[in-house]
């Protein structure tokens, strides 16, 4: 090369490199305006970062619901007179969670445990325990599968017995008032405090068992486990810290009691109140015989359902879905309502013809919510097949400008279900990290569900909430995820591919529904 | 200020531009985020800032407003990141719920340590909240992305906290009591074995080792509780590492002893901030090989052996503090673009022309003027100054305001703590 030219080439790229310095000087501040959530959905979609739950006591092994609002023991009974046990929720089970014993926990002492974690429908704290709940005392009766005891571990507290197959060999005493928690062993041998950590925010205590134990050491083989939780007032008078129910309410008992043997029991761990109530009221008033709890078993996986067969069964049930809705399509594709046919041209696919139709409303009604709805689907599906990464930001940007439009339009529940079922589908399918969709597709797909469901279609009601929650996932909102999934498990008729997503996340599945 | 001092700086149209960009940026980064009952602290922090800034750019003398502006920053840093951590937990120590619910403020020096875990296992090895506060991971890791493609290691002069107060220590005094020579540029190495035997480390335990056990700056951060004899052992050596490599031996060597030889992020940015576009140069036809530029540098980055023998060389260990810049009387030490071979003189190029115009009336003379400014603005010490500040201030911007609100409401009310501890 000729010096000059070569001389011109350095000079040329080094004016480009300057610019890029410039522009960067002046990028870092407007980085950083439109930082915030932006710059972190970028960095999360590139780095996925997940803190080592070695620092949170381990991963989950499983998770058990109780129904909310089941905090009456059989159904019964009431709380005592007086603020100290009047919160709502402050003695009703929500959540179990039963963790992988850790062995190797990063920066905690002790290095190894087992956790389990509690979580109530709320903290109310009308007594100002150190913890943040006050009402509540909780008690863990764990079956190892060693040889352990059918009785509670203060005799006469609970008022309950255990399932004689799975008796206990160690239990947790859980409460607001003490920082730590109290372990048991059945044979009386053991009892010591152990490290308790309570989240009040979370509405969550966390208690974490030494694995340095017999009991606890059984379980590092993996072998299954067996949990009574049980939820109790805690009186500081009463004998093991329980507080005693009676026939009436008093400001020292709860009301509601049928008998002396009634268990001094709120709420326990099972799946359905209808459950709960058949255990709470087993007791045996002439034979001198306290009621009987079953518990729940936690060990990998999701038991009795097998989810390779779902996953087969949501495949095949997924082709003739389609089928069905091709066939149903095709018979509209030339009726005489634009909106019909461009609905039927948009499920076979033909986004092109589809979108005529649909430009034919809007030239006669603009503000028609179904047009604008598929209008601003087939324009964002438009960005996604755009050479340029512009122009895809561009189209995508301005389907859903009609979108938002259809969804403001929207009136009828058909106009509503069209407009949210088109921007969730495309705020879910858009990548997080350029457009930041996800959550208000969660909320979309809840909203639709919602119509769904007063519909009486329980299975569309159960398929929208699943993307709701596989959405706010996406958008690194757990709970509202949660409650989502939760939704999705409570419907009784769901599709396999729902019924697949939600056992596969651990979400109580009744098995063959 | 002397003449030498006075005819470095730009020249008015330049300070002037470079002025507003500033107080723009301190006004967002400072003023605009501060909550209400903050403002007044968060006026005069920016106004503070933005005053060290026009001096730095209207003197030239960078290595003295850098450093009274990166030590202020340290200064400003530490109370009100301890009083932050008292008032939202109670007290700075690190308990195991905090740890459990992932909530230790994340620094830059993780990153380095958290990469071949991350690599290897997917996971973050520490236990740090992800978003949506200041010490997140993920506004740490944008920040230091943005520092390293743009100021590479002047990170360690223009924005970490650990530093600044470092820097002020290697001033305590005003001669060296301790004077360090280090032909074998062991010390220098030193910094990169720490970081080598921290990833390592980090990667057989997958957490990171340097955070539980060698940080020098836990103790003016947030110690983990004392619970038993190894979190003792970590306490006894935080403390003993503190008071050596971040008090004592800088006041009695003048260098900056916790940078050059023991953080492992140094280490590690003196290799990632080649990416970025700005150097430090010696023009060696310029170069008189009096040694002041080397006896100057906080870091001992300046290879003296190849001074002395005419071919100056700055090593990746430089954290463009400017202070060889400053000190040089003949102007031979200069920020230089990383594309430009040698270093030509900042905003010399078209002197002739400008000379030309301002002999031509009052029109030549605006005109030479705006090409002096232009040239001034595109020059490697105009931008890597203002960016370095900017980043500098984005770091330190709210706990500085936090820490004069502070102040403000210890003389008003006698509690260092706005509302108090939880
Ligand atoms: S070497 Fe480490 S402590 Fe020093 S300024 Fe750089 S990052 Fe901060
Ligand atoms: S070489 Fe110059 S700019 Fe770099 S660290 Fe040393 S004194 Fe500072």
């Amino acid at each position: 090369m000729k010096p000059s030219l070569k001389r011109g080439f350095e000079r040329l790229i080094g004016a480009g490199l300057k610019t890029l310095v410039v522009i960067s000087v002046f990028l870092v501040p407007v980085g950083f305006v439109q930082s915030g959530s932006g710059l972190t959905r970028v960095l999360d979609s590139v780095l996925r970062l997940r803190v080592d739950p070695r620092f949170s006591g381990g991963t989950e092994l499983r998770r058990f619901y109780d129904p909310e609002g089941d905090d009456s023991g059989a159904g019964s009974l009431v709380r005592p007179k007086g603020e100290f046990y009047s919160g709502v929720g402050a003695l009703d089970l929500l959540k179990y969670v039963v963790y992988e014993p850790e062995l190797d926990a990063a920066w905690s002492s002790p290095r190894q445990f087992w956790q389990l974690a509690v979580t109530l429908s709320s903290f109310a704290d009308a007594g100002k325990a150190p913890l943040g709940f006050s009402a509540a005392s909780i008690r863990i009766y764990v079956s190892t599968g060693g040889p352990g005891s059918t009785e509670t571990a203060v005799p006469r507290a609970e008022l309950v017995g255990f399932d004689p197959a799975w008796p206990w060999d160690v239990m947790v005493e859980i409460d607001g008032w003490h920082e730590t928690a109290l372990l048991r062993t059945a044979d009386g041998r053991l009892s010591r405090r152990i490290p308790l950590i309570s989240v009040p925010e979370r509405k969550t205590v966390y208690v974490r068992l030494p694995l340095d134990i017999p009991e606890t050491k059984r379980i590092l083989d993996g072998r299954a486990t067996r949990h009574y939780v049980i939820v109790c007032g805690y009186d500081p008078l009463a004998s093991g810290l329980v507080l005693p129910v009676k026939e009436e309410a008093s400001s020292s008992a709860g009301g509601g009691a049928s008998s002396s043997l009634t268990p001094r029991v709120w709420d326990v761990l099972a799946p359905s109140a209808v459950e709960q109530a058949r255990q709470l009221s087993s007791f045996d008033e002439a034979g001198f015989r306290y009621a009987v709890l079953e518990p729940v078993v936690a060990e990998r996986g999701n038991p009795g359902i097998d989810l390779a067969a779902l996953g087969e069964k949501a495949r095949v049930e997924g082709v003739s879905d389609e089928a069905a809705r091709r066939s149903e399509a095709l018979k509209k594709a030339s009726d005489l309502d634009p909106i019909v046919s461009g609905t039927a041209l948009f499920v076979l696919g033909e986004y092109g013809r589809a979108g005529e139709r649909f430009a034919e409303v809007l030239a006669r009604e603009a503000g028609n919510p179904v047009a604008l709805a598929y209008s601003g689907s087939i324009l964002a599906m438009k960005g996604g097949k755009a050479s340029s990464p512009l122009d895809a930001v561009r189209f995508v940007n301005e389907g859903f400008a009609l979108l938002d439009r259809a969804v403001a339009a929207a009136k009828t529940d058909f106009e509503v279900e069209t407009a949210r079922m088109n921007r969730a589908s495309v705020g879910a399918a858009v990548p997080e990290a350029v457009f930041g969709k996800s959550a208000a597709a969660g909320v979309d797909f809840r909203d639709a569900a919602a119509i769904a469901e007063t519909r009486g279609d329980g299975r569309a009601a159960g398929d929208r909430l699943v993307a709701s929650g596989e959405a706010f996932e996406r958008a690194g909102n757990e709970g509202e995820a949660e409650s989502s999934f939760l939704g999705a498990a409570a419907l009784g008729d769901l599709s396999a591919a729902a019924r697949l997503a939600l056992a596969s996340r651990g979400y109580p599945l009744a098995a063959g529904r | 200020m002397t003449k030498t001092e006075k005819k470095r700086g730009f020249s008015v149209p330049t300070v002037t531009v470079l002025g507003v960009l500033m107080a723009a940026c301190a006004y967002f980064f400072i003023v605009q985020i501060a909550q209400d009952s903050l403002r007044p602290a968060a006026w005069i922090v920016a106004g503070y800032f933005l005053a060290l800034f026009i001096l730095l750019e209207a003197t030239g003398n960078i290595a003295l407003y850098r450093r009274i502006f990166f030590v202020s920053c340290a200064l400003l840093f530490f109370p009100s990141f301890m009083a932050g951590l008292v008032e939202a937990r109670g007290s700075i120590s690190l308990d195991a719920r905090e740890v459990f619910l992932n909530r230790t403020p994340f620094c830059h020096i993780v990153i380095p340590l958290s990469i071949v875990p991350y690599l290897l296992k997917g996971v973050l090895v520490f236990p740090a909240r992800l978003s949506n506060h200041y010490a997140s991971a993920y506004s740490m890791i944008a920040i230091w992305l943005f520092a390293t493609l743009t100021i590479g290691r002047g990170w360690c002069s223009w924005a970490c906290f650990y530093g600044g107060w470092d820097d002020g220590m290697s001033r305590f005094s005003g001669k060296a009591r301790l004077e360090v020579r280090d032909p074998e540029k062991r010390l220098r190495h030193f910094g990169f074995a720490v970081l080598a035997f921290s990833v390592l480390a980090g990667v057989a335990t997958m957490t990171s080792v340097y955070c539980a056990w060698l940080c020098p700056f836990k103790t003016v951060t947030e110690f983990g509780s004392v619970t038993g004899p190894s979190s003792y052992l970590a306490f006894i050596i935080f403390i003993l590492l503190f008071f050596s490599l971040a008090i004592v031996l800088p006041a009695l060597t003048k260098k900056r002893v916790q940078c050059m030889s023991f953080c492992p992020f140094g280490a590690f940015q003196s290799v990632a901030g080649k990416v970025s576009p700005y150097r430090v140069g010696i023009d060696p036809e310029t170069c008189v090989r009096c040694g002041l530029c080397a006896r100057a540098c906080p870091t001992m980055s300046i290879d003296e052996a190849a001074l002395a023998a005419g071919k100056p060389a700055v090593l990746s260990t430089c954290t463009r503090c400017g202070e060889c810049v400053t000190v040089c009387p003949k102007r031979a030490a200069r920020y230089f673009f990383v594309w430009k071979k040698g270093c030509g003189q900042d905003g010399g190029r078209m002197a002739g022309l400008r000379e030309r115009l301002g002999q031509g009336g009052r029109a030549g003379r605006f005109i030479a003027a705006l090409l002096l400014a232009a040239e001034e603005l595109l020059s490697p010490r105009a931008l890597l100054t203002t960016t370095g500040f900017t980043i500098g201030m984005i770091v330190a911007g709210s706990f500085a305001t936090g820490t004069v609100a502070r102040i403000m409401h210890l003389l008003a009310t006698g509690s260092f703590l706005l509302g108090g501890a939880p």
